[in-house]
């Protein structure tokens, strides 16, 4: 891992402003073409046939053209506009530029092919299309960051015979009649081969456009801030926060796929861009000055979700986010902090309801008791530790894979006795396969959450309760999450995590303290899963299983641990928005829903392994290179040898 | 005191009198199914006293550590640390006041240098998973004190400049020092070395004597295993040499060079006429 060498130069060599010039008339083409009409039927979702009105893909557009010029004239010093770009990087530009090129492209595309041809466009999408592309080749010639040299990487070539075998079995199952019965069988191979071909071609193009772009990062000083007054950050904070409601809230309400996909990728490339231009580093700085702040908007942006939110359809989707992630961050205690594999973590959420579930008054329920809120909750989250314990005690003491193996194992075993307590195989407890339904909404102190409330003359929805509900539920895991994880206990369990017989070695009793992150772990999912019964009205054994299309389940709880970031807490937090979010917008992709799924894990995984929000540890071990304070190279190359 | 295998142990219980050694190992064996990894191994430690542990490579130095450790438990023999017989628990043995460092440096890697040392202090810390949660004064008392007590050590060990690092990025030499800063944290009576200064240049060496002199000027008894001759002999008070898991001979830095034992061992037994001695010995 030696440090490359760097550059800035264009990868496009163009005379004098023209380069400047070209980027800035594509992004005012984007910009001007989200008031023109792209197509002339209103069949395509979001009706995209106005003049001067724009809507769904079009107010991305406009966004994306908007963002590519504010960061090309920052980086060009406008002043009034340098706050935009503090690290004076022209790589921002380009990233903005391709998001506007993706949009665009993406916007054409689902046009043309939703619509049946061409002909579908009206030259709102033409203008689009062509100054989203003019953009990006004038970004191009922007002197940029690059690295000096990038040598080709070809892929293995037998991996190329792909390429001819994919046509041939195209032709192939076309050649055969349908009826023989190995049509089907060469359909899906044919399919297969498709994919695998695609994917090659794809990862050298990669391969190809890397070498010829060469971007890299050159590592300059952040300049000061000007010095505001403390009003002013404070405010900027506020600001910002105010805009991630804004962004965040829009990507939930996105109607259809088509939306949330464009949505999808103009995020990246802003934030990618924003990530660039050194403004999310300034930010950074001033969340970590005022942290009491920040944690208060953080929680205020979530708090008025609902408020902007007219109807239940989307409040309901964020209150599963919030159960979802919040399960999840209990997980990353287990996993992030204590690095113990538990592949059957979803257990303890059913745990949770269950308990919940059984003590709710529900008529299903062989229990007939109706516990008060609080009592319910301490009931779920103490029979949900007491399950920890049982389940740990005698697992703990493996290590590492086998660990996994049994977890993977319990798990199943819960969901399994759920389905057998029905009265036939078992007691008659659970109802097995039919669940506890009719599970009563809530009342804590007079107030019913099943029926709609008006705050500050906004009518809030039942789900609108429950999520406010379960962001005091998140509020309090991710309080017990810092908390605990700055302290005695959680340097203990980071120790343990390093290397288990050293810390022995320091007094920590490795058996005990892992037991007891289990225990922490399994009472927080607990929680959680209170609340998820009375949210659900129905619990039933197939809600926990180990993998589904559809979170939460044991699979995409530790996926959204380790996509959003071990040992943080926005980490699993943005994880777990993400991941639930996706499959539910992808639904428009039927059958492919969960290759397309696959695939955007693999690629965030290769692109970003230590996960959206790493924290500083991870960042450490994944980039090593990028890391300015560092002895030599020498010394590190000496020191992992060592370690 | 080494004679004196079986009853000693229980004779100094109730407090144990200035006299009495600080560490008393008597007849420790270690057996791994049929190889005897440590034979019948006696060795008392006293009070502010730095004892080095020699032998050639596989001679049963690091089994024999592990079994002051408590990573393995001694086949036959005990371990008395202070007049109690020490528990077969790493961490309870930490606790008891023995800290160790490892052959192989086994940091916490992706902690910072001051995580590092707060981790060492782990055993003489009370706070559990509620005062964490609840952020009390006694828990803000001792949260500081433990960073306070970290940085001191830091500051003793010479990486008061580098407590934020990353352990991982220190270079070697630094990383054996915060090892032992990691050990110091737990205010042992007894600090463990398994060869500290391997790796090390001549520099760096000197540098090491330096602060085992210190840490021993703290109260702090040592026994050290090395391989480092000049090292070990302007180090201790006293050198034992183990050799195939046996003690064949412990005493000053004469007593030790001039043992021909002790030179056979390492350079093997003169070409004729003598028999080699180890053998008779047995």
């Amino acid at each position: 891992m030696t440090t490359t060498s760097t550059e800035t130069t264009p990868v496009i060599p163009l005379p004098g402003h023209t380069a400047a010039l070209l980027t800035g008339l594509g992004a005012l083409a984007v910009t001007a073409s989200s008031l023109m009409a792209w197509t002339w039927t209103a069949d395509y979702p979001g009706d995209l046939t106005y003049y001067g009105s724009p809507a769904g893909l079009q107010w991305l557009a406009l966004a994306a053209g908007l963002i590519t010029l504010l960061l090309l004239l920052a980086t060009q010093g406008v002043p009034g506009l340098r706050w935009a770009a503090p690290r004076h990087s022209h790589n921002a530009v380009l990233f903005a530029a391709t998001g506007s090129l993706a949009v665009g492209w993406f916007s054409a595309i689902s046009i043309a092919t939703d619509l049946g041809g061409l002909a579908n466009l009206e030259p709102g999408a033409l203008v689009l299309a062509a100054g989203s592309l003019l953009a990006v080749a004038g970004a191009l010639g922007l002197p940029l960051d690059r690295r000096t040299a990038v040598p080709l990487r070809i892929l293995d070539k037998r991996l190329f015979l792909l390429v001819p075998a994919a046509p041939i079995a195209w032709f192939a199952t076309h050649a055969i009649p349908e009826d023989k019965p190995v049509a089907p069988v060469l359909t899906a191979l044919a399919g297969a081969l498709a994919i695998a071909t695609g994917a090659v071609l794809l990862v050298q193009l990669g391969h190809l456009a890397n070498s010829w772009l060469r971007l890299g990062t050159v590592q300059r000083p952040l300049p000061a801030a000007r010095e505001l007054p403390s009003w002013a950050e404070v405010g900027l904070i506020v600001i910002a926060f105010a805009v991630g409601l804004f962004a965040i809230t829009f990507g939930i309400d996105t109607e259809y796929g088509e939306l949330f996909t464009g949505y999808l990728l103009l995020a990246a490339s802003v934030v990618a861009a924003l990530g660039r231009s050194g403004l999310i580093a300034r930010l950074r700085a001033l969340t970590v000055k005022y942290q009491a702040v920040t944690t208060g908007a953080a929680f205020a942006a979530a708090a008025s979700f609902p408020f902007t939110q007219t109807s239940d359809q989307y409040t309901s989707v964020a209150t599963n986010i919030l159960i979802f992630a919040t399960v999840a961050l209990g997980l990353n205690i287990v996993v992030g902090l204590a690095g113990l594999l538990d592949l059957g973590y979803v257990a303890f959420l059913g745990v949770g309801a269950y308990s919940a579930a059984l003590v709710s008054g529900s008529p299903a329920s062989p229990i007939h008791v109706q516990f008060p809120f609080w009592a319910a909750m301490l009931t779920g989250a103490a029979v949900s530790m007491v399950f920890g314990v049982v389940i740990g005690a005698p697992t703990l003491r493996l290590r590492g894979d086998y660990l996994a193996i049994v977890t993977l194992g319990f798990g199943e075993i819960f969901r399994i006795t759920m389905l057998n307590l029905n009265g036939t195989t078992g007691p008659k407890v659970t109802n097995g396969s039919n669940g506890i339904p009719r599970i009563p909404d809530l009342k804590i102190l007079g107030w019913d959450l099943g029926k709609p409330t008006t705050v500050f003359g906004v009518e809030l929805g039942r789900f609108s309760n429950y999520y406010l509900l379960m962001l005091l539920v998140t509020a309090l895991v991710v309080l017990v999450f810092a908390r605990v994880g700055n302290s005695r206990i959680g340097r203990a369990w980071v120790a343990i995590r390093e290397d288990e017989t050293a810390a022995e070695a320091m007094g920590i009793n490795g058996f005990r303290l892992k037991l007891l992150a289990f225990a922490l772990g399994a009472c927080l999912a607990g929680l959680a899963g209170t609340v998820q019964a009375h949210v659900s009205y129905t619990v039933t054994p197939d809600q926990y299983t180990f993998a589904e299309a559809l979170p939460p389940n044991s699979a995409f709880l530790l996926a959204a641990v380790i996509l959003g970031g071990m040992g943080t807490i926005s980490g699993p937090l943005a994880g777990a928005t993400l991941l639930f979010l996706i499959p539910k917008k992808l639904e428009f992709l039927a059958d492919y829903q969960l290759l397309a799924f696959g695939i955007a894990l693999i690629v965030l995984m290769r692109v970003r392994p230590e996960g959206l929000i790493p924290n500083r540890r991870q960042q450490l071990e994944f980039h090593e290179a990028a890391i300015p304070a560092q002895p030599t190279g020498d010394g590190v190359a000496l020191t992992k040898a060592g370690a | 005191m080494t004679t004196t295998s079986a009853p000693a142990p229980a004779a100094p219980a109730p407090g144990p009198g200035p006299a009495a050694p600080l560490l008393d190992v008597s007849g420790v064996t270690m057996r791994f199914g049929g190889l005897t990894a440590v034979n019948n191994v006696s060795l008392t430690v006293g009070r502010g006293e730095i004892i080095g542990l020699i032998g050639p490579n596989g001679a049963g130095k690091t089994t024999f550590f592990n079994c002051l450790t408590g990573l393995y438990v001694p086949t036959e023999g005990t371990v008395t640390y202070q007049g109690t017989v020490l528990p077969p628990k790493p961490h309870l043995v930490t606790q008891a006041g023995i800290a160790r460092t490892f052959q192989n440096i086994r940091l916490f890697a992706n902690m910072t240098v001051l995580e590092n040392v707060q981790v060492g202090r782990h055993s003489r810390m009370h706070q559990g998973l509620l005062s964490a949660v609840l952020r009390g004064p006694g828990y803000r008392r001792s949260e500081a004190e433990s960073r306070e007590k970290a940085l001191e050590l830091l500051e003793f060990t010479g990486l008061a400049g580098k407590a934020d690092h990353l352990a991982r990025n220190l270079p070697y030499g630094e990383q054996r020092k915060l090892e032992i800063a990691r050990a110091l944290a737990s205010d042992p009576g007894l600090l463990l070395l398994d060869e500290p200064t391997a790796g090390m240049n001549p520099q760096e060496t000197r540098a090491a004597e330096e602060l085992v002199f210190a840490i021993r000027d703290r109260g702090v008894s040592v026994l050290v295993i090395e391989h480092d001759m000049r090292f070990i002999f302007n180090l201790c008070d006293r050198t034992a040499v183990l050799v195939q898991g046996q003690k064949i001979v412990e005493g000053d830095r004469e007593t030790v060079q001039n043992d021909e034992r002790v030179i056979t061992a390492y350079l093997g037994a003169p070409l004729e006429g003598t028999t080699p001695v180890t053998e008779t010995d047995q």
